[in-house]
Formats: C-alpha cells, structure tokens, sequence
C-alpha cells in the first residue's frame, strides 16, 4: 500500500545514506605521516597476545611506568594469531590502533608494511644501537624488509628438534637416532615394543609440517626452500623436492607414526602424553615443548626426557641447518603520537628483568647473550639449563634458520600449505598433488 | 492511542472482529529500526565490499573491482564443495536432532518431578561456549587417553573409533554428533514447553476411545506440535548454515575440507586469506541459501499465517 | 497439558542413556577443574577422581576472573534489557497484525537469522568507532542486542501466536485498544515465551566472543570468554586451569536458568485458554 511504499522508500534512502556515511569511515583517517594526535593523550597502547606468557609483557610495562609521565598501557588481545592479527589490521590507521603490537615475521606484517602502516625502526636503532645489536642477527633480520628494520625480538626463539623418551629408548636397547636410516630401522623395533615409534598431533597440521622442513632442508637445503616459499615453483617439482617427499613417505609408510595421529591434538596434551607415558619414543617439536611436558610430570624432564638435534640425511642441505619459528617482534605503529616513548620502552625488551621473565617462562631469549644469562640464572634447574644451552648452541651453530613454512608464505597460502602437509601425510594427494598444492600457495 | 490500531481491509483470514485491538507497523518499528542499525546496515557495507577488493587494513581502502569476485563463484570448485558439505551437515543434523529432543522433550513435559530436574541437567552443554565444547570432545576422542582408549580392550586397538578427525566420514559424523550433544538442549526445551502446552482433554478423550501411548503420540502429540517442530527446525537449519566455531577449532575443515562448510569456507578463503572482498561474496551466498531454505520451510508449512495449534478447539 | 501419565519406562530409559552422554564431558569438565596439572596429566580425560584441589579456582580470580564475570554480566543483563523491551511489541506485531508491511518484517527477521557476525563484525567497528562507543560496554551492547533480535522474535512470536482468539475477541468487545491488549492479555500470557528469550539472549551475550574482541581492547572490559585465554599458551592449554575457569563461566547462567524454568513452566501453563 501506500504506507508500505512509502516506508519502504524512506527505508531505502536512509539505508543509502547511512552506507555512504559509513564507507567513508572506510578511506584513511589519520595521516600516513607523523603522529596522529586524536591517538589517546600521555599514553601508549600495546597490545599483546592474551595468553598466560603475556605476564613479561605486563611487568615490563609496569618497570617502565614507574619512572615515565607517558604511561604504558598493556592491552590484552587474543589468544589465537589469526584473530590477533585481524583486530590488529582492522583497527590499524584509527586513533584506536594499537602503538605496538607483536608479529609473527615478514609475510605477517608484509600488508601492513605494503600500506605504509608501520615505522621503519632504523631512527630508533641509530639513536640506541643496542635496540639492534643486543639480538641475534638472524632473527633481526627476519623483519628487515628492503633494507628497513620494522620489529624488534620479543618472546623467544623456538627452533624444532628431536625429544625422546630416554628409558623408551633404553629399554629397546636403543641409542637416539643420529642418522635418518638409523631411524627408519628403529622404526620396527619399536613397533614390535608396543610403542608408536614417533608421537605426532596431526589434527593440528603444523606438527606434521615441521618433518616436511626438516626432510627438505636435508634434501635440497634451507636456501632452495627459501626460493620457493618465495614463489619459485620450480622448487617445489624439483628431482631433489620429490625425493624429499619419498623419503617422508617411507617413514610413513615404515609405521614411523603409527596409526591413528590425525586424531591427535598437540593444545589437549595428546602428544606430549605419549612422550611422557613412554607410549611413543621420539617427537619433532619445538622448545616450548619442555615446558608443555613439564607441566604434566615435573620428574619426567629431570630424569628421562631427552633432545638431540634432527638426523642426518643425504642431501644438498648443509649440517646444521634448522628449522622453527624464529621470534615474535614488537612492532610500531607508524602514527603513533608518542615515538620517543616508544623508542624507550623497546629498550625493555633487552633488559635483564624482561629476558628473565621470558625465561622463567620457559622461552629463550633471542638475544646474543643468552647463554650468559642462563647460566647466571638462580632460578633455573641445571636440567633446564642443559637444555636451554642445547637451543642456544643449535641455533648459534646453523647455517640457516628456516621460518615456519605457513608463516613464511602470504596470509591466502598459510592454510593451503598446512593442508598439503596433513593431505600428503594421509595419502590423500600424492606428490603431483602436494607439489601443484605447493606452487599454488607460494605463488606472488 | 487509537492511531496505533491500523485501518484494516477485509481479508477475512481470522475469526472475530476486525480492527479493534489488532497492532499496526508502527509496533515494529522500534525493533526494526535498531535491527536495521546495527545489523542490516553493516551487511549492506559487507555487500558493497563483495563488489571490492579490500585486504581488511583500514589505510587501504576497498578498490571497486565489480563482478571479479563474483564470477569466482562459478569456477571456484572448492565452494561447491563447501555447499554441498553444508547440506550434508543439514540433513544430519536435522535427521538426529529432531528425533532426539521431540522425544526427549515431549519425555521431559511429563508430570514426574525428576523428569524436571534431569532436564536442567540435560541443559548443561548448551551452557558452555564453544571453546569448552572443542577442547573437551579433542581430548575425549584423542586415540590414546580418550574414549577410543577405552575400546580397544573390546574392540582392538585399531577400531573405528581411533581415527575419528582422521577419516572424512567419521569426522563429519563426530561434528553431527557434537552438534547434536550440544544443540539438543535448545531444542528439548523448546519441544519441552510445546509438549507441556498441548491440553489434557485430548489425550483423555483419546484414552477414552481406547488409544495407546504410540496411538496418541501419532494422532494427537506431533500434529500439536507442528508449530513447534517448524519453529525449532529453522533454528537448527539456519544454525548449521551459520555455525563453523567447533570445525575451526575441532577439524579446520579436515580433514581434506571433509568439514569445511560454508561459513567455514568464508572465514578461510576469505577473512583468514586478507580477501573480504571474496569473503563477502560467499557471506552473501550464505545468507541467500539460508534465507531460501527457510522461506521455503515457512510457505511449506504456512508457519507466517500465525495460526495457534489450538485454534478450533 | 500433561503428556501420558503413564510410566513410560522406555522413554526413561531412553532418557537415562542420553542423560549418561550428555554427562560425560561435564564430569570430565567437573573433574579436571578440581585436579592440578600433573595429576590431570597422569589421568587422563577419563580417569576417576584422584585429587580434590581448589587451586585452579583461587588462580582463575588471581588472574582476573572476578572482573571477566563481572563484564560478561553487564553485557548479559544490557543485552536482555534492550530485547526484552523491543522484542515483545515486535512479536505482537508479527502475531496479530494484518498489515502487509509487518509480513515483510516477519520475513526479514528470517532473513536476519542467517547473517554470519565474523562477515559483518568489521562494518561494525567502523559504526561502533564512529559513535565514538569503541572500548566500551554499551559498544558491545547495541551490535550484541541487535543480533539476537531475530532469534528473539523468532521463539516469542512462536509462542504468542498460541494465545487463542476468544481471548482477543473478549478484549475487542470490552473496548480494549492494542495498547491495552497488549498490557492486560498479551504480556502476562507470554511470560513463559518472555523467559524463554531472556535466558537465551543471555547465554548468547554471555558466550559472546568475537564482538567482545573487536570492540573492546582495555583490560578492565575484558570479558570471560576471551579471559580464558589466561589458561592458554600459543601452543598448548593449562587443562585443569581451563576447566575451573569455563565452570565459573557456566554457574551464573545455569542459576538464571533455573530460576527463569519456574516463570517459564508457570506461564506455560496460563497458555491454552483455560
């Protein structure tokens, strides 16, 4: 009726109107350079990931808060990276937006760099060379991008390697495998014992993906895999990649992970408890994997869980080469109304306090005096040091240092290359379809 | 107040005198007005970025495109896919949760006392949010210390239990079945509170006639709960078609996008991927399924006519 | 009003099967919220008890949960507060009028079931942003409010719609406008429909995480559902500390629940014409 046209047409235009006002919220506010002043006044936002080690974060605010005017604000995000990351680029530009935020490396903050988003951190580093050279240079370098430094190290350096169960081992009468072909051989014997020779939570996809690059980093090397992740698809069907991926497949096929690893998920403590329980011998995983299997049985890391670096295996790749998560970095704003201050309390990030925290949480610090710092730490067992001076010289020894290889491809390839992994490891594509999967997900 | 009660023409679809009483458009205009605010609103920005190419960072802004992210809706084969495991966890979800909760709820309207104290048990899972659901059934099918542990006494120690994410089937039904632990609470209550409402006298008189308890769920029971039975299977229908939280901590829509439904598929090619234009697209798509699907349960059972159950009685 | 009043002993067992199903993951829940961390390491999801501790519970208020509860309340109760006064005039619309427009409103409510938030949350933002309401409870409020509108209509107008003609009818002749229609017959016939939607707009409100997490950033807004993740490393989960945390989460709502059951069954009960 007329009433029903009319509302109907109000409605509309309203809506339209509405729209409009709303888009244009959607363009730019606040200048790509300088300090946006609508920013909050006398103080700085950072937000970090909501989970238990955000503690570090939040002391090291507190210290700084005590002797500054422009107060820290520690703001709690979520727990899970990808939501971090969405809040972090939904609000970035706005008078909202966080002053410093925590990343995963360059292909997580390559966008923000693409949209002028973050400041080049290299003003900071002249001006207190220390924010620079206190950390290892690897790891740096993992957020310099076209020669400008954006994050600064934080958290700790998490490489990947071997644990075992050193009585499993014993019992079998077997010594940890430093060679591939030693593993693939005492593959059956612990099958035979009744054990799963190497515990994996594949429902989580990035445990199984860690074999793939330790195998291709033996195989073809860590600087052939850094080609492809950046978009070289050659790579990926390369004589060299298939072999990789035979070899995997006769593990595999060996038994090496038993049956049923789909069903099996790292965050329940499905992994960890086989390694505990004695029901399987060996676990590829990474250095946050001592504290999660210590907090199930405290005596189990003193007396029996053991580490060594991965076997080797014939290849193009060198000794030593590794692979892992290399840190998360602080990053900054490019608007923020306060740089200086900012400028300061990065320094945290090298102090002693803030380093001790971290390690009392059980990571490792990325910085060059780490092994110092271990050793002179009271509070640390000599288990715990043992095994925190093994990360220090495994990373220290490397030649390279592979990024996790879904951090290490765009945002639209971190899925598709999990997915290849859990996909190839069930048998549900073969190689063709692992490496079509592959070129896909890196492609620029 | 008069002004509030419409001037009506004769459609003659009710009984009883017409105009007086009845409330006109304006009593919806303040629901309506704040829906539209803060829902209808940003799904039409939401509609505008499909014709976008928007990375989801403010600085830049969405780049107008037109129909590029449409015309991936024909080609993308992984979409249709996704749809196609959407209308399987539909009808699974609708084949196990209707039965469930109609029993289980007509069960719990009886007059025992501690039929009413088992259904406040009965509420518990829907209590939790879907963070405690995934985290509690990943350890209980965890092959090794969950329940499938438990079997492989009876069962052996690779039974079919072991691998339930592992197996595309079997992680389809685990998802229908946790659906159906933690939804059926919802639907108990509301086939609960339509059970309660039907009269005695119905079932007296059928009593009378001799009738016997599967006679009378037949004949008097399911036809008083039609309105009941729409009402709760378009909330469960609409609510797969909406609903990836559990397979996006669960299964990632493994295995090999066994479980990736729609919503799922969105969130991850699309709002996981920097892609909202693409996102939107298929947020669109969704709402269009879901929408037809059910309309078309509406007009099938004239569900919109607002005909009470006990009307003539 | 009553179904058979016969024992039906194989509905109960029936019912007693489902019930064991439906218990299990809450005993687990249960148990592992009373354990610490090693113990529950070394028995497992299905073990029996073994250790009766409240330190995960003392460690949840620690870290922060007192004020999570307390955000997540006022969220709860903003949200029931706005459905609770615009929804039921809407459903009476839906139920009893014969304006064509109102048809198009039922339609859209249907329509507005299927919108998924995760699509929308970002327009909201910039909504929320530019009414100057981000960072705070009542930004949270109105988008959450706004959301549950066409569940809410959905249950009422399903059960308003039962309320018999002669009542109507009786009202008409007495003369009464819909205003006093709506006050002296609608209103108190629908308080079992009314319960119905104000437990669940506040479950909903409470369970509610991703527009909680876009909208908010300060410390003292946080709400429950993202303080869980004081339990959680990027990799691995404090289980027992999980567990305590997600049962106080649970407890207030299941109290609303139970004391919006007894509204629900007696207003149910006017329902019917009798």
């Amino acid at each position: 009726m007329n009433k029903t046209g009319r509302a109907a047409r109000v409605l509309a235009l309203g809506t339209a109107v509405a729209v409009a006002g709303v888009l244009a919220g959607c363009t730019s506010t606040g200048g790509n350079g300088g300090p946006n002043n609508d920013r909050p006044e006398g103080e700085i936002h950072v937000l970090v990931l909501g989970d238990a080690a955000a503690s570090a974060e939040q002391a090291a605010a507190d210290r700084f808060n005590e002797s500054s005017d422009i107060k820290v604000v520690v703001d709690e995000g979520a727990t899970a990276g990808n939501d971090y990351t969405t809040a972090v680029r939904n609000s970035i530009g706005t008078a909202s937006a966080p002053d410093i935020f925590m990343s995963w490396g360059a292909a997580n903050i390559q966008p923000l760099v693409d949209a002028g988003a973050l400041l080049t951190l290299d003003d900071f580093i002249a001006e207190d060379p220390e924010l620079k050279s206190a950390f290892l240079p690897s790891v740096f370098d993992a957020e310099v991008i076209d020669g400008a430094s954006y994050g600064i190290p934080m958290r700790g350096v998490a490489p990947t390697f071997l644990f075992y169960n050193e009585a499993v081992l014993a019992d079998a009468g077997l010594e940890p495998a430093a060679t591939w072909d030693e593993l693939l051989d005492q593959v059956s014997t612990l099958s035979a014992a009744g054990v799963t020779p190497i515990g994996l939570a594949g429902a989580d996809k990035w445990p199984t993906q860690m074999w793939y690059q330790y195998v291709f980093a033996r195989s073809i090397g860590n600087d052939e895999v850094a080609k492809g992740l950046a978009g070289d698809g050659d790579v990926w069907a390369s004589d060299g990649s298939r072999a990789a991926l035979a070899t995997i497949t006769e593990l595999i096929d060996a038994g090496g992970f038993g049956q049923n690893f789909d069903s099996v998920t790292y965050g329940t403590d499905g992994s960890a408890a086989l390694l505990r329980t004695g029901k399987s011998a060996y676990e590829l995983m990474g250095t946050w994997h001592f504290a999660t299997v210590e907090a199930g049985d405290p005596a189990f890391v003193q007396s029996d869980l053991g580490w060594t670096a991965f076997p080797s295996l014939d290849g193009d790749g060198q000794d030593g080469e590794i692979a892992g998560n290399l840190s998360n970095y602080y990053n900054v704003a490019a608007d923020t109304r306060y740089p200086d201050t900012v400028r300061d309390f990065l320094k945290e990030l090298y102090s002693d306090d803030f380093l001790g925290d971290e390690l009392a949480l059980g990571n490792l610090p990325p910085t060059t005096n780490a092994a110092d710092l271990i050793a002179a730490d009271a509070d640390l067992g000599e288990v715990n040091k043992e095994y925190l001076s093994f990360v220090v010289d495994l990373v220290g020894n490397a030649p390279t240092f592979q990024l996790s290889w879904d951090q290490a491809v765009p945002a639209e390839g971190l899925t598709p290359v999990q997915n290849a992994m859990a996909d190839y490891f069930n048998g549900t594509i073969d190689a063709d379809g692992w490496i079509a999967a592959m070129q896909a997900a890196t492609a620029r | 107040m008069n002004r509030l009660a419409t001037r009506e023409p004769a459609n003659g679809r009710r009984g009883g005198p017409r105009a007086a009483g009845r409330p006109g458009f304006t009593w919806s205009i303040p629901a309506v007005a704040f829906f539209a605010f803060f829902a209808l609103l940003p799904l039409a920005v939401a509609v505008y970025l499909s014709f976008t190419a928007y990375n989801g960072i403010r600085l830049v802004p969405p780049r107008f495109i037109g129909l590029d992210n449409w015309s991936r809706l024909v080609t993308d084969d992984a979409l249709h896919r996704s749809i196609g495991v959407t209308f399987i966890l539909i009808i699974l979800a609708v084949a196990t949760q209707v039965p469930v909760s109609m029993l289980i709820g007509v069960w719990a309207a009886g007059p025992q006392r501690i039929r009413a104290i088992v259904a406040a048990l009965y509420f518990i899972p829907l209590l939790m949010s879907t963070a405690a659901v995934a985290v509690l059934w990943a350890s209980l099918v965890d092959p090794n210390f969950g329940i499938p542990s438990l079997l492989t006494g009876v069962l052996g120690p690779n039974n079919v239990f072991s691998n339930l994410l592992g197996k595309p089937a079997s992680a389809i039904g685990l998802i229908v079945f946790i659906y159906l632990w933690g939804a059926s609470p919802l639907h108990t209550l509301i086939y609960q509170g339509g059970a309660r409402a039907i009269p005695e006298v119905l079932y007296q008189a059928a009593a009378v006639d001799g009738a016997g308890p599967v006679r009378q769920f037949f004949s008097i029971t399911l036809p008083q709960l039609k309105n009941t039975i729409v009402t709760s299977t378009i909330l469960m229908v609409v609510g797969t078609f909406t609903t990836f939280d559990l397979i996006l901590i669960l299964t990632r829509g493994g295995p090999s996008a066994a479980t990736s439904n729609l919503p799922y598929f969105m969130y991850d090619r699309g709002l996981n991927a920097l892609d909202f234009g693409y996102g939107s697209v298929i947020a669109v798509v969704l709402i269009v399924l879901a929408a037809i699907v059910s309309g078309v349960m509406v007009r099938a059972t004239r569900y919109d006519e607002m005909q009470g159950t006990q009307e003539g009685i | 009003m009553r179904a058979v009043t016969r024992p039906n002993w194989l509905g109960g067992i029936f019912a007693g099967i489902w019930l064991l199903i439906i218990l299990i993951p809450v005993y687990v829940m249960l148990r592992a919220s009373f354990e610490s961390r090693a113990t529950y390491a070394q028995n497992g999801p299905l073990g029996l008890p073994r250790e009766f501790t409240l330190e995960n519970y003392f460690s949840a208020f620690d870290l922060g949960f007192g004020t999570f509860l307390f955000n997540s309340g006022a969220i709860a109760v903003g949200t029931v507060l706005i459905v609770v006064l615009l929804v039921p005039p809407l459903s009476f619309a839906i139920v009893r009028s014969r304006s064509r427009a109102v048809r198009v409103v039922f339609r859209i409510m249907l329509f507005g079931l299927a919108i998924p938030s995760q699509v929308v949350v970002i327009p909201v933002f910039y909504l929320i942003d530019r009414l100057g309401l981000y960072d705070t409870l009542l930004g949270v409020i109105l988008p959450t409010a706004a959301f549950l509108i066409p569940l809410a209509t959905l249950i009422l107008s399903s059960s308003m719609r039962e309320i018999s003609n002669e009542l109507y009818e009786a009202m008409a002749i007495d003369g009464a406008n819909s205003l006093r229609t709506f006050v002296q017959l609608v209103l108190p016939l629908s308080r079992g429909g009314i319960a119905t939607i104000i437990v669940f707009s506040a479950l909903n409100a409470w369970n509610a995480y991703l527009l909680p997490l876009i909208l908010t950033r300060s410390s003292d807004l946080r709400v429950a559902t993202l303080g869980l993740g004081v339990f959680k490393r990027e990799f691995s989960l404090n289980i027992p500390g999980l567990m305590a945390a997600i049962v106080l989460t649970i407890i207030p709502i299941l109290l609303t629940y139970i004391f919006a059951r007894r509204a629900l069954i007696r207003g149910l009960m006017g329902v019917g014409g009798k």
